[in-house]
């Protein structure tokens, strides 16, 4: 339909010009709306009339009710803790879905974080870094080894065992021979 | 206090400016918009535990609305004596900033004309008019409430507003004339 010359609204259009005067409208509809409503005047004075409207009816502020609970065992002051808890958790019931979702989100962060400290093998490097270190300390064990078994040998077998034991050999040896003079 | 005061109390505070102003736009005046909270609020605290909380808006509404239609249907059958009492409809559309009293009196009057006109709607498109336009509730919630499907709520808000405004076109040419 050729909105431009046409005077008359149909009912579609109609409904669409009042879903963008009272802005439940999407906001493409409503580009289209305000671009018709600028070529045609019965449009753009239906828009006009459904936004005022619109502006008028959205205008209207909530009544405040002042009356008081007529049921006695209930006064509408002094809100205790519990109270506020109660709102909290079972009235908006919002706040204690995101809470139960941290926790949710919590939980198994602390679960994956856990999975990453267990054992799951040595890597490669660590395996030639440890075999490098246990054949240093053992290099060193053998060189003390060799320089003991060298000590031992050269020095103490010969110094402190040997010439000991021949210097008494030879103290022995000659108090055999005085002995023999002696008898002959 | 126990569980079923803490409850009540809540949804007291929550809810009772919403079902004092349906109440008053069904009724049409302060009188019976408050009878009909006091009886609201009586049923709630009556069947507090046989609702869910997170449906207690849509059920509070539900029972609102109930009651103003009993109120309404008593009142007809009252031979319609009563007299429609203005002064309920305080307006609120006065911005003190606004220098321009002509706007402000014409203002004042359009609000009041569609308080009004809102008032003679059919109580099906009054009551998602009421909900939808003023009180801010969704589609989903208006089915909800008045327990009728999504797409009735839709239709009746839209001839709601065509209604309405062929009411204020109407007004306008009585005036002129």
């Amino acid at each position: 339909m050729n909105y431009k010359k046409s005077s008359k609204v149909s009912e579609e259009l109609l409904d669409r010009i009042i879903s963008v005067a009272y802005g439940s409208a999407s906001f493409l509809e409503k580009r289209r709306i305000e671009k018709l409503a600028s070529e045609n005047e019965t449009i753009q004075e239906l828009l006009n009339e459904y936004k005022n409207t619109a502006n008028a009816a959205h205008s209207i502020q909530k009544e405040e009710y002042k009356g008081k609970l007529k049921i006695q065992t209930i006064s509408d002051s002094n809100l205790s803790i519990f109270d506020d808890i109660y709102q909290i958790l079972i009235g908006k019931p919002l706040v204690s879905a995101a809470a139960t979702i941290l926790l949710i989100f919590a939980i198994t962060f602390s679960l994956f974080n856990n999975r990453e400290l267990t054992y799951e093998g040595y890597t490669l490097a660590e395996v030639q870094k440890a075999n490098y270190e246990s054949k240093q300390a053992l290099l060193i064990v053998n060189k003390i080894f060799s320089k003991t078994k060298k000590q031992l040998t050269e020095d103490i077998l010969i110094n402190e065992v040997s010439k000991p034991i021949k210097e008494g050999m030879n103290t022995v040896n000659k108090l055999f021979i005085k002995e023999k003079k002696n008898e002959i | 206090m126990n569980l079923k005061s803490t409850k009540y109390n809540y949804l007291f505070q929550q809810y009772k400016n919403d079902i004092y102003h349906y109440s008053l736009y069904m009724l049409g005046n302060r009188f019976d918009a408050e009878d009909a909270v006091q009886d609201v609020l009586i049923k709630t605290w009556e069947n507090i535990n046989r609702f869910n909380m997170l449906s207690a808006k849509a059920w509070m509404i539900k029972t609102t609305h109930n009651q103003c239609l009993d109120l309404l249907r008593k009142r007809k059958r009252n031979l319609n004596n009563e007299v429609p009492i203005d002064e309920s409809f305080e307006g609120n559309f006065i911005n003190p900033n606004e220098t321009d009293l002509n706007t402000i009196v014409d203002n004042k009057i359009i609000t009041e004309q569609i308080k009004l006109k809102i008032k003679t709607l059919p109580d099906n498109l009054k009551s998602v008019f009421i909900l939808y336009e003023i009180q801010g509730f969704k589609y989903r919630e208006i089915s909800k409430a008045l327990d009728i499907p999504l797409n009735s709520v839709k239709v009746n808000l839209m001839r709601a507003r065509k209604k309405l405004q062929e009411e204020l076109k109407s007004y306008e040419l009585q005036e002129v004339i």
